[in-house]
């Protein structure tokens, strides 16, 4: 029993042990269930992971694409909305692409998904939907969950690391301080972090920073890629003149420099970058230190009212849309500058002074003034005048743009369950600019003049200095400029300079005058010319062309102060403002050294030493110069006269005329008879004297109470011995006078025939002495004789302001001539006066070619001098007048010549009677030589300065121009921008109102472009340009012609 | 302003000088028509949008350089901008001067590639 019990007992034992075995293997079995589970989802979880990792790559890839493709769309594309390629437009700050509400290339969703409208942002918008593989909108099935999200950022709207740009320091300086970073000097660390080659990524300046976040917040405003304009010029604080120690109000040796840069898109860049460039933009105080600045605040402002103003429906009504379903956006931001112009200064503390600076720094365009030919694009303040720059804007996207995708997979639930980013930086397409007068002239294929008398003449010229000439091998020697240009009518007319002494031609090249005999005008006035040479002589005051140097002129070619294209990099005297520029320019005779000035009339230094000044007097004098009359500043004195030409004779001096004293002959048997009259009875008296034993040598006065014939003159008596000895026996006896040395040997006395022809002799001869010796007297004091003519021969002309007109202030142009009499007292007075006023108005901001002629001698004979004071200004007011005085004279005054009048007087004296000899012959007009000094844009007193250019002075002595006879209903000098045409050889009649009415032949730019022609087909996209037109019925005055529409008047 | 083009030895056709002529497509030289109104801008890229001689306003399409056959030439191209003169009539209350236009610049845009060009391109892994 017990074995059995035992055995049940064994077998109950083992059972116990095959439960717990099993448990364990089950809850073996159990645990490797549950790992295998665990493994399985985690690898599920991860394959799906990555399956949505990967389809996020691909999204992102997906939308780069888009994004190229759609940029290249936008490029050749009516009404593209500007907007919808923009991210966040008019947004600042901007969200990260994870938080965007309004990505770049927005997706259009009517109705918008409830997700995408949670604030804060559940899931980024989207600008593409690619499917679904998890989500479906259930609002809108077209929201898929697998998209893309975009950032599209034109590249010229960030601020290039890479920029040579000298101020690129201060702008990311600026930068980082508007952005708040912890990081200071942010610039110079950059820039020294910067290797030779350049920055490949924006993130290479990630270890610029200790603290990422201020990597963060700066990085999105910088690029590596930008399109550049590599004909920059350079301005802004680039004063070196160590030699004065003067940071103001001096001469600054501006380079012109050219430089490449990246400019910054006005229409793209987001609001720090354009704080970026705006702030410290100044000019006035010294360089790098305006007087005048854009301020912190002040940059913030302009900055965010240029973001809102893209936004804003300008441009004729246009509303602007950030979606692609409403596409009718016609504008987005600024168009032109003068767009831009007008807009800074609708913003409150933008005074015109500012705006005209930011334009100044900001238009790429160099458009100095001194190089402007009109007030086409006039500027209060251009970049030579900045003492702080930044660097520039352009309107239009240089084709390269930042791209960003965002690739987003949502789940069931509409979550963000996967998302990959890519960036790419893509060049959409390029741009091409011309810009300079060297690319305007490349290439050119306009029509040239149809007469070969002008060839090399064109309908439009370029600027800055006008390409004219007939000569080709001066035309070669002409540089294009490099640093500027322009396209502008040409300033011709149809009449050479001609020989009948008419003003005004056709500008040739050598407007400057080259010293050539091409160049040297006859002199067939129809006025005599009594001085001078058959030929004038026309000088520039400054050449240059072969050597385009003003410190270095050259007298041979034709160019001047800013001769047509001087390379750059050449040291000019540009001012720093027009005040010091060249309106002091002056030179003195005889050393005809020219002179610049600074605005106080200090000397600066000395430009250059002409020799050869050969000029005449101030009384018959020609000129012409180009002169550019500034607008008034209310900070200098320009309310008064502004000299152009301040002309102070010498002393006067014998005209053409001149005295021979061979005319002062008197006929012996006149002159015998004249002492006969006077003096037979005298001789009778005289014989009786000498006989009845009168006076001795030692008592003459024995001959009182006989009339001493030339006691007046000073001609004492004859000796008696000489008269009365003839060294034979005297036929009267003992004569109380001896001969010889002792007179005490007795002589013989003459009869009383050969007496009276002894003392007749004797006083013919006395009186020859004495004429002879006055003449001597005369001959050697000449000038002392002619103090009492009057003095100080004085041409002035001068400018003074007359008014305004819209926007345009205008001149008025004068003359006068006056000749100060010099009274008993020495002081001079006026004795002599005439003044002109020149029948046009002279505007402000435009060049005039002025061309004077005066000539102020009365006619051979006498008489009062013509009215030839001729003005021939090249404006659109009016050509060639000749311009009556204004003013009543007496007549010119005249002299007798100092020595005929002094030799008549001698001879009137002696002889008490009218000698063959009239003094009336020798009257002539007073006339004088060069002064002291002749004053170009001042008066000779150093005030009263021209403000403003002159340029090209040309003098030229005897040139009493007037208009040819023939040429008076019609005067060839025909006004500026005038209706010939070389191409045609003819006038055409302008009318476009009724283009049958008259030849409505328009002017055309023509030239080929090879850059468009490659090896395989290319689109050209458009273009763009930017061109100016005065108008007085503008607000600003100087509004911009807009590419495309038809415009009336202006460019097609 | 208008472009032109003239296949290698043709003759450059006389400057428009008025508005509306056109040229055939096909033709051996010609100019395009001149743009007048702002249809033909693009606010994207702020540019005056070139019609194409063909049909359409993709932009200009250029013939290469290199001919294309023994038959086609290659071309040159031009461009041409017309300046106006004074229109008295218009400018009656022009109380100034006739300022002439200037012409300051002139920027070319076209796409010399069949697609855009990437100049670099990553995947964004860490910022």
């Amino acid at each position: 029993m017990k074995q059995a019990h035992a055995e049940r007992r064994r077998r109950r034992d083992r059972r116990g042990m095959v439960l717990i075995i099993v448990l364990v293997v089950l809850a073996v079995l159990s645990l490797l269930v549950s790992a295998f589970a665990v493994v399985t989802r985690l690898e599920t979880e991860a394959a799906r992971n990555h399956l949505e990792g990967e389809r996020a790559r691909f999204l992102a890839w997906s939308g780069l694409e888009a994004a190229k493709f759609e940029l290249r769309r936008m490029g050749t594309t009516p009404a593209y909305p500007a907007a919808w390629v923009a991210y966040h437009p008019g947004e600042h700050p901007q969200p990260p692409i994870e938080q965007a509400t309004h990505p770049s290339f927005r997706l259009h969703l009517d109705p918008v998904p409830s997700i995408l409208t949670a604030s804060p942002a559940r899931v980024p918008y989207p600008s593409g939907v690619m499917g679904s593989t998890h989500y479906r909108d259930p609002d809108n099935p077209q929201f898929g969950g697998d998209y893309y999200t975009l950032r599209v950022t034109d590249a010229n709207g960030l601020i290039f690391l890479n920029d040579t740009n000298p101020h690129l320091r201060r702008m990311l300086d600026t930068l980082g301080a508007y952005l708040g970073l912890s990081t200071s000097e942010v610039g110079r660390k950059i820039l020294a972090a910067r290797p030779p080659g350049g920055f490949r990524s924006v993130s290479d300046i990630r270890t610029v920073f200790s603290n990422q976040d201020d990597y963060r917040a700066i990085a999105p405003f910088l690029t590596c890629h930008a399109w550049m304009d590599h004909k920059v010029v350079e301005m802004g604080e680039q004063y070196t003149a160590p030699d004065t120690g003067q940071a103001t109000r001096s001469l600054r040796p501006a380079t012109l420099a050219l430089q490449s840069r990246a400019p910054i898109s006005l229409n793209s860049a987001p609001v720090p970058v354009l704080v970026a460039v705006l702030e410290g933009i100044g000019y006035k105080g010294s360089p790098g230190a305006p007087g005048v600045s854009v301020s912190p605040a002040l940059a913030e402002t302009i900055a965010k009212a240029i973001v809102d103003y893209r936004l804003a429906a300008v441009g004729g009504g246009g509303s602007v849309s950030a979606s692609p379903m409403t596409p009718q956006t016609r504008r987005y931001g600024f168009q032109s500058w003068g767009e831009f112009y007008g807009f800074l200064r609708t913003i409150p503390g933008v005074s015109e002074e500012l705006a005209a600076i930011v334009l100044a720094n900001c238009n790429p365009n160099t458009d100095l003034n001194k190089l402007n030919p009109d007030l086409s694009y006039y500027r209060p303040v251009d970049k030579t005048d900045l003492t702080s720059a930044t660097t520039e804007l352009c309107l239009a996207s240089g084709g390269i743009f930042k791209i960003e995708s965002l690739g987003v997979v949502l789940d069931d639930e509409g979550e963000v369950v996967a998302t990959a980013k890519v960036a790419a930086v893509v060049r959409v397409f390029e741009r091409y600019v011309d810009t300079t007068q060297a690319d305007f002239e490349a290439n050119r294929v306009d029509a040239d003049a149809r007469n070969p008398a002008f060839a090399g003449l064109r309908d439009l010229t370029t600027l800055p200095e006008y390409r004219n000439t007939l000569d080709k091998a001066q035309l070669d020697r002409l540089h294009e400029a490099e640093y500027d240009g322009q396209v502008s009518f040409n300033m011709i007319t149809e009449t050479d300079v001609s020989v009948d002494g008419v003003f005004a031609g056709y500008i040739r090249g050598h407007l400057d005058a080259e010293d050539t005999a091409d160049n040297r005008i006859p002199m067939l006035a129809p006025y005599p010319l009594v001085r001078g040479g058959p030929e004038g002589n026309p000088k520039s005051v400054i050449g240059g062309s072969s050597a385009p140097n003003i410190l270095s002129p050259d007298y041979a070619g034709g160019s001047d102060l800013f001769p047509a294209g001087v390379r750059s990099s050449i040291a000019r005297g540009l001012g720093w403002d027009q005040a010091d520029a060249i309106k002091t320019v002056h030179h003195e005779v005889p050393q005809s050294d020219i002179i610049l000035t600074d605005g106080h009339g200090n000397y600066q230094e000395t430009l250059a030493t002409i020799p050869g000044w050969d000029y005449f007097a101030v009384d018959a004098v020609g000129f012409e110069l180009w002169f550019k009359p500034d607008f008034n500043d209310p900070g200098l004195t320009t309310t008064g006269r502004q000299y152009l030409i301040d002309w102070e004779g010498g002393e006067p001096e014998p005209a053409t005329t001149s005295f021979d004293s061979s005319d002062l002959t008197f006929d012996p048997q006149d002159f015998r008879d004249a002492v006969h009259e006077v003096y037979d009875d005298n001789v009778a008296n005289y014989l009786a004297a000498v006989v009845a034993g009168g006076p001795g040598p030692d008592s003459p006065t024995r001959f009182d109470g006989i009339e001493h014939p030339m006691g007046a003159l000073g001609i004492p008596p004859p000796p008696p011995s000489s008269l009365f000895y003839d060294g034979g026996p005297l036929p009267f006896g003992n004569f109380p006078y001896g001969q010889g040395a002792d007179e005490t040997t007795p002589g013989v006395m003459q009869d009383a025939e050969t007496f009276a022809q002894l003392i007749e002799d004797y006083y013919t001869q006395a009186l020859a002495d004495l004429l002879n010796e006055s003449m001597r007297e005369v001959e050697e004091a000449p000038e002392e004789d002619t103090t009492t003519w009057g003095a100080k021969g004085h041409l002035q002309v001068w400018l003074e302001p007359a008014g305004r007109d819209g926007v345009s202030e205008y001149y008025t142009l004068k003359a006068r001539f006056r000749i100060d009499a010099k009274n008993e007292e020495g002081t001079f007075s006026a004795d002599y006066v005439r003044t002109w006023t020149y029948p046009g108005k002279i505007r402000a901001g435009t060049w005039h070619h002025l061309l004077f002629s005066f000539w102020a001698l009365p006619p051979p004979g006498g008489g009062a001098p013509p009215d030839r004071m001729n003005f021939a200004v090249d404006s659109p007011d009016g050509g060639g007048v000749l311009v009556p005085s204004s003013t009543t004279v007496a007549a010119y005054p005249t002299e007798q010549h100092a020595q005929a009048r002094i030799a008549y007087e001698v001879a009137r004296s002696v002889t008490n009677v009218a000698v063959e000899f009239d003094p009336e012959d020798y009257r002539v007009p007073i006339e004088f030589p060069l002064g002291e000094i002749v004053s170009i844009g001042r008066d000779n007193r150093g005030g009263r300065a021209f403000r403003g250019l002159i340029d090209n002075v040309i003098f030229q002595g005897n040139w009493p121009k007037v208009p040819a006879p023939a040429a008076t209903p019609d005067p060839p000098d025909r006004r500026r921008f005038d209706d010939y045409r070389p191409s045609l050889d003819k006038v055409v009649q302008i009318n476009l109102a009724t283009p049958s009415a008259g030849d409505d032949i328009h002017l055309f730019y023509n030239k080929r472009t090879p850059i468009l022609e490659w090896d395989k087909s290319i689109t050209v996209m458009g273009y763009h340009w930017t061109a100016w037109r005065y108008s007085e019925s503008s607000p600003d005055g100087f509004p911009d012609i807009p590419p495309g529409g038809s415009h009336p008047v202006g460019l097609i | 302003m208008r472009f032109g083009w003239r296949r290698s030895g043709a003759t450059l056709p006389p400057f428009p000088e008025a508005l509306g002529v056109t040229f055939p497509p096909n033709a051996s030289s010609g100019w395009t028509a001149s743009i007048t109104n702002d249809e033909h801008y693009s606010a994207g890229s702020n540019v005056f949008l070139l019609d194409g001689r063909d049909a359409g306003r993709l932009g200009f399409k250029t013939r290469p350089a290199p001919p294309l056959s023994s038959t086609e030439q290659p071309e040159e191209y031009y461009y041409s901008v017309e300046i106006a003169p004074f229109n008295k009539a218009a400018d009656v209350d022009q109380l100034g001067p006739f300022m002439p236009p200037v012409l300051d610049d002139v920027t070319i845009y076209y796409m010399p590639w069949g697609a855009a060009r990437v100049l670099r391109e990553e995947e964004v892994i860490d910022e």
